[in-house]
């Protein structure tokens, strides 16, 4: 929890949010951790050419018990760890015009799918897609009623704008026995709420 | 004008608060349960895998897990709902993990045109000659809205803040605006029986719906045409 001067309960402080931001004190924290742990493993190893070793033995009289501070350490090659929540965005598409296909027929070179408009709703409509534009790996999941996401966009990667269509199907766990017992029963309770005229 | 058209960069995040095993979430994992490709494994940036902290990247998706929290992020709108798959994959596969709540996170940026209507924007929002008396010059620098009681009925909150881009846009005139759509079990609800999950899959499309009119509504309450 949010160490707070406050008195008073108050609901933002209260609560373990979901959002973004929220981890990024305690993520510097735990890395910090683990630098001690790297720096003091390294303080007592034999390996020689260790790359995250001390340089020297003078330089391992440092007291680092109590000190994760590494800017004072510039002699040290610690793993540098990027601050999650706060690194820049590089490649990124925006705006971009996506559907969600599911295929009804599969033909001799191509399927044709439904395709259902997810960013702006309403209409449905059908495509036929090329099995080559279908990634090797996803090829195993070209069958009558799967899904996919299909997008037509700009995206940006690096400062260079690249005009993209993506085809990615859906990945999901097989239904297991729990499952279909799970639906039944849901179905069951369902149905006992059921009034029938 | 549309405030969408200045809309440059859109990010999303799916948080999972809970207890987690954070090792067992590692790339050859997710690829071995085909939740991702095997190339996309073998091309994964791993930057930790330990027992209190993972994280690693995909192309599309950088996943950082904690023992008390899982966050998948993108900002490849195209990968948007492949994102959502996975976190439900994965948890339905490690099915009695414990989730008390669940955000699914919008960021969007907009890169707005000039000064004068990036001054004006936050002048609107909470009328800054309130304040001409007591500061010199006062400008926003952050704005927070919740609407603590969900108006979908279920437990949680939404939120809604209003800050400065901490990314750089085509303009140097960027707003943030980070959407937390919150949801959390009832008291006393273990959060084993995948209720963030069902959430997660029931709520996705009303979340994102929600966030792309949101700030597009406020704009024309506060810039009418």
């Amino acid at each position: 929890m949010i160490e707070t001067t406050s008195y008073d309960p108050h609901w933002i402080l209260d609560n373990p949010f979901s959002d973004v931001n929220y981890n990024k004190q305690y993520s510097s924290h735990l890395i910090n951790i683990f630098n001690t742990q790297i720096l003091n493993r390294n303080q007592f190893s034999n390996e020689e050419d260790s790359l995250l070793g001390f340089k020297d033995e003078e330089d391992s009289q440092f007291d680092i018990q109590n000190k994760a501070d590494f800017s004072s350490y510039p002699d040290y090659f610690l793993p540098k760890f990027s601050e999650f929540s706060s690194h820049k965005i590089r490649n990124y598409i925006a705006n971009s015009q996506k559907w969600v296909g599911y295929i009804t027929e599969l033909n001799k070179d191509f399927y044709t799918a439904r395709l259902e408009d997810i960013t702006h709703g309403g209409t449905y409509e059908v495509g036929d897609f090329f099995y080559d534009e279908v990634s090797k790996e996803d090829r195993e999941y070209l069958k009558l009623g799967a899904i996919f996401y299909w997008s037509v966009g700009h995206s940006v990667r690096n400062g260079q704008v690249i005009k993209e269509s993506i085809v990615r199907f859906q990945r999901l766990p097989k239904w297991t026995e729990d499952d279909y017992n799970e639906a039944l029963d849901r179905a069951n309770d369902l149905n006992q709420t059921l009034k029938w005229d | 004008m549309l405030f969408k058209e200045s809309l440059q960069i859109k990010t999303m995040s799916i948080v999972l608060i809970g207890d987690f095993n954070p090792v067992i979430i590692q790339p050859f994992w997710l690829a071995s349960r085909k939740l991702i490709r095997e190339q996309e494994a073998q091309n994964a940036h791993v930057e930790i895998i330990h027992n209190e902290l993972v994280k690693f990247e995909l192309d599309w998706v950088s996943i950082e897990i904690t023992k008390s929290r899982f966050e998948a992020k993108s900002s490849q709108e195209p990968y948007f709902e492949p994102m959502r798959d996975l976190c439900i994959g994965i948890y339905e596969l490690l099915r009695e993990t414990p989730i008390k709540s669940l955000g699914i996170n919008h960021l969007l940026y907009y890169a707005i045109a000039d000064e004068k209507q990036f001054y004006e924007f936050g002048n609107r929002l909470t009328p800054l000659n309130n304040w001409d008396e007591y500061l010199t010059s006062p400008k926003v620098s952050q704005l927070e809205i919740i609407e603590e009681k969900r108006r979908d009925g279920q437990n949680g909150a939404y939120r809604v803040r209003i800050q400065p881009s901490d990314q750089p846009l085509s303009t140097p005139y960027g707003i943030l605006i980070n959407i937390n759509d919150h949801f959390a079990v009832d008291k006393g609800e273990s959060g084993r029986n995948r209720e963030m999950i069902s959430i997660l899959k029931g709520a996705w499309t009303e979340s994102v719906k929600r966030a792309n009119e949101i700030p597009e509504k406020i704009y024309n309450k506060i810039f009418p045409q």
